[in-house]
């Protein structure tokens, strides 16, 4: 099916990529279904797209891709229960990241993930137990602290 | 609003399975220990707040492109 979309205009997706967020994302509750959009070129980031509003998107990253192992996301019972899993390791997570003009800025909510089940596609954007996590994080200063230098170029 | 005043150690039942213990009183601090269901979502109310300003934040200020976004990550790894 085609979809409008802010980042890319146009474009065809399948239907079995949708997934479902019947809360909502906090503060947008009227848009539930959405849909990531990535590109090679914006790896690791891509988009969570809503398919109800074309205008509304967020830039996300797989914590793990950019903080790995480092990021250890605890879930309440309530959400666990919601998505219907018993394990956080069951889900797909996806942090929502604030690109602001000056992009070495971003900052990345690790506090409250957008999480969803792989096949069933089914999501919600959960609260961590973790006291450390912050709904704003500095991004690349986040990945020097816990992913601390091996010296050396590239 | 229902107001009650309570002790330390005492407690409030909110409906049948939900309970608010004053667990400690210091100055204007008081900790609050809560018995809930698992089903039932607890948090303070400030970082709901603020995970709804942050989501507004984020959808208003996205750029165009992330192409290149990737590069600042790698120059710093």
């Amino acid at each position: 099916m085609k979809i409008n979309t802010r980042p890319f205009g146009e474009v065809e997706i399948n239907e079995a990529d949708i997934i479902e967020i019947k809360d909502g994302i906090i503060g947008f509750e009227e848009s539930t279904r959405f849909v990531l959009l990535s590109i090679p070129e914006e790896e690791p980031f891509s988009w969570l797209q809503s398919l109800d509003e074309p205008a509304l998107a967020f830039v996300v990253v797989n914590p793990y891709a950019v903080l790995s192992m480092a990021y250890k996301p605890r879930l309440g019972g309530p959400d666990l229960e919601a998505l219907g899993v018993t394990k956080a390791d069951q889900l797909i997570l996806y942090c929502i990241v604030v690109v602001p003009e000056n992009p070495a800025n971003m900052t990345v909510n690790l506090k409250a993930p957008v999480a969803f089940l792989e096949q069933e596609k089914r999501g919600k954007q959960v609260i961590l137990l973790n006291e450390e996590y912050m709904v704003r994080h500095r991004l690349l200063e986040e990945m020097q602290k816990l992913l601390p230098s091996e010296g050396g170029d590239s | 609003m229902m107001v009650l005043t309570r002790k330390r150690n005492e407690s409030i039942m909110i409906g049948d399975n939900v309970e608010i213990v004053i667990v400690d009183v210091h100055g204007d601090q008081v900790k609050v220990g809560i018995r809930a269901p698992r089903s039932i979502a607890v948090h303070r109310k400030e970082i709901y707040e603020e995970i709804q300003a942050e989501n507004v934040i984020a959808a208003k200020t996205g750029p165009d492109t992330l192409s290149g976004l990737g590069n600042l990550l790698k120059k710093k790894k």
